[in-house]
């Protein structure tokens, strides 16, 4: 008995130690459907995490598994379908994605003690691929660090230098690769060669629109590839736009945004990306400027034609002065708020001058403009102009 | 006499190596805040001096990687190493980093490969970065990254694990250097780590050489090139996020597509805050009015619709860290 209980210490030391080395591996036989794209879930966790450290997790583990050849759905159409770890909608998401596999996700413990003489963390967690109903693979691990003085007493100054560099949270980081990746290369790898012959299919932006929207609103609008995630940034800050219609995203917020350096974003389900600058300044839909054509009908007048006057601009009134040269007076001569009207007291020889304002639903004076030279003027020249009866 | 000379001597000596952190040279010539698409391109390997650089990477591997309790075995060849510690430390930054299997296939897309499907990096790192934006992929600037130098070496009672990185973030649209960093570092293990004894100083040289050691020095290479990109951190930002109040003129329940709805946010300062209704709408952006008073205003647009949906605020500051809240007493219909 004296001499066995050293014995089997001795072994046992060596048996553990090689024994905690690896990650544990449970690979299911029933899916064998090979892996391409992955959606990851919300993380789990068992433990107390901070918000920066789980995103972080989430984060370091989507980027681990893009290095290991998969593509990777983007977090932000994830948080449509789940917004926890026990997403009921996880089968609707893999099938509406048309993932091969989702990737579960959990931490299930996390120590971390911090003393004069050295520091000791440890962290472990399972990674599980599932397919359809059942897994694939799952793959537990845990790591664990040690250092500063006590545990580095073979390299005395290297255990003072490994206390200092665990600065801040870069301890748990650090944890947090090294679990990632050592789990994440126990994944099965997806075929790199059938994966280049994959389409890439980069989204495009094809028409941008400003609009107000009302008197305090902007609205942002984009025409473009459907079925992918549309932002706006206005400087670091992320906007999303919401699909109203097939390939029609728009975003509507306070004007407060007007004039800020903004760009619009398209992104794929995998992340590829399109952007367009935009000048956060409302192009007003009503406005005539160059959309006004002067033609003259033989037997009715002159016609006096609005091109591509959207409905939002129904409110608006549009009056129409006339003058027989340069010098005369305008005179207010009609009233309209359809896109046509014919002038039946003029012909064309001579062709005479009209002018046309455009009048909010308040009466106030948004727009003039000499219809044949196309020439806007300063709307304060309506002193000028005679507010006759119309005839 | 001669006895204390001979320590301080040693001492000396160890305190120049302990004292040698890595030696970095950057130029930053971009807001670093914009969050603008990096390409990352395969990195290549050629060492200072060289003018050509390695058709393949080295894998660097030595007789002792193989040996499993000792060491461990490299987790790759230097530059996919280096390339894949990039795409890590880039979360960090404001950039929005093109995923990697785009850039890949769009350069096998392009007959950037060889016969055996290895990139030809020297052929890609010729290409300008607005050739590379504009007709391969869709971004805003490309990495170019070089690793000079991946090195470990044994001298008896002394190992050194040495690296040499060098990158260039350049910019698509004028093709100017936005950001170029250097770095290089060594880690040495035996007489100048300060060994306890005989054993130490013997055994802690060949552990040096662990493959795990010189992939931690380019970790922390690749972290400290990025240092000035890098977003703020939770501890480096002390200020507590709060919200007091917060307020809708939506108590009605009831929104019609005409309607607006105005929140208000009452907290920290100099934050960004936004509010979601239910999960339909996200994060509509509100501006700070007067510092700490936030306002925001929902528009219905066509086609939206929500029944019975909460209200939440959120408050973000620049580290990531976030505190959010519910409009109490106000749960919203939006009737198309």
């Amino acid at each position: 008995m004296k001499h066995t209980q050293p014995l089997f210490f001795l072994l046992l030391i060596p048996v553990l130690w090689l024994a905690a080395c690896g990650p544990s591996v449970t690979r299911y036989s029933s899916n064998k459907n090979s892996v391409q794209t992955v959606a990851v879930l919300p993380l789990a966790y068992e433990t107390e995490l901070a918000e920066e450290r789980r995103v972080l997790l989430y984060e370091r583990l989507r980027t681990a598994l893009a290095q290991h050849g998969y593509r990777v759905v983007i977090s932000e159409v994830i948080s449509d379908y789940c917004s926890s770890h026990d997403c009921s909608e996880r089968v609707g998401l893999e099938q509406a994605l048309h993932v091969d596999a989702v990737v579960d996700f959990s931490i299930a413990s996390l120590a971390e003690a911090n003393f004069l003489g050295g520091y000791f963390s440890r962290l472990s967690g399972t990674v599980r691929l599932l397919q359809g109903q059942g897994p694939l693979i799952s793959v537990g691990h845990a790591v664990s660090e040690r250092g500063g003085f006590l545990f580095n007493s073979g390299q005395v100054l290297k255990g003072l230098e490994s206390q200092v560099e665990r600065f801040g949270d870069s301890g748990f980081d650090r944890l947090a690769q090294k679990l990632i990746a050592q789990m994440v290369r126990e994944l099965p790898s997806s075929n790199p060669n059938k994966q280049n012959l994959l389409s890439l299919k980069i989204p495009v932006i094809e028409k941008l629109h400003v609009s107000a929207l009302g008197p305090r609103g902007l609205k942002v609008c984009l025409n473009g590839t459907p079925a992918h995630y549309g932002t706006i940034l206005i400087e670091s800050r992320r906007v999303p736009l919401r699909e109203v219609q097939t390939g029609f995203y728009c975003g509507a917020f306070r004007r407060d945004f007007k004039g800020q350096p903004a760009s619009v974003e398209l992104k794929s389900t995998f992340g590829l990306s399109t952007r367009k600058a935009i000048h956060l300044s409302e192009e007003d839909p009503c406005r005539l400027a160059g959309k006004i054509a002067v033609d003259v009908v033989l037997g009715k007048g002159v016609k006096l034609e609005i091109s591509d006057q959207p409905g939002e601009c129904r409110d608006n009134r549009y009056v129409v002065y006339r003058s027989v040269d340069t010098l005369s007076r305008p005179l207010k001569v009609a009233e309209f708020s359809s896109l046509l009207w014919f002038d039946k007291e003029s012909y064309s020889d001579p062709l005479p001058l009209y002018f046309i304002a455009r009048h909010s639903s308040n009466d106030e004076v948004l727009e003039l403009f000499e219809v044949t030279s196309g020439k806007e003027m300063d709307t304060k020249e309506m002193m000028n102009f005679s507010n006759g009866e119309p005839e | 006499m001669s006895r204390l000379r001979r320590v301080l001597t040693t001492l000396s000596f160890c305190s120049v190596f302990f004292g040698c952190g890595p030696q970095i040279t950057r130029s930053l010539n971009f807001n670093p805040t914009e969050p603008l698409r990096l390409a990352v391109l395969p990195f290549l390997y050629q060492e200072e001096g060289k003018m050509q650089a390695e058709v393949a990477p080295p894998t660097s591997n030595l007789l002792i990687d193989s040996i499993n309790p000792l060491a461990s075995a490299p987790n790759g060849t230097p530059t996919q190493l280096v390339r894949s510690y990039f795409h890590d430390e880039l979360l960090r930054t404001s950039f929005d980093v093109v995923p990697q299997f785009a850039v890949e296939a769009s350069l096998a897309h392009a007959g950037f490969t060889n016969k055996k499907g290895e990139f030809l990096q020297q052929k890609i790192h010729a290409l300008s970065p607005s050739q590379i934006c504009k007709q391969l992929m869709d971004c805003d600037a490309v990495l170019y990254g070089i690793v000079r130098e991946w090195d470990r070496n044994y001298y008896g009672i002394e190992s050194v694990s040495s690296v040499d990185i060098d990158i260039t973030i350049r910019s698509a649209r004028t093709g100017e250097v936005m950001f170029a960093a250097r770095g290089t570092d060594s880690d040495r293990r035996g007489i100048t780590g300060g060994p306890t004894g005989f054993s130490d100083l013997l055994i802690e040289p060949i552990k040096g050489l662990d493959s795990d050691n010189i992939e931690k020095l380019a970790q922390q290479t690749v972290k400290a090139l990025l240092e000035p990109l890098a977003v703020k951190t939770a501890e480096h930002s002390p200020q507590s996020l709060s919200i007091y109040a917060v307020a809708s003129d939506g108590k009605a329940g009831v929104l019609t597509p005409s309607d607006s709805l105005l929140v208000l946010l009452y907290g920290s300062s100099q934050q960004q805050a936004s509010f979601s209704i239910g999960t339909a709408i996200q994060n509509v952006p509100m501006v700070e009015k007067f510092p700490g008073h936030y306002v925001g205003e929902y528009f219905p647009l066509a086609g939206e619709d929500f029944h019975d949906a909460m209200i939440t605020v959120e408050l973000r500051d620049p580290a990531g860290r976030s505190s959010v809240s519910v409009v109490p007493e106000t749960r919203l219909t939006l009737k198309q």
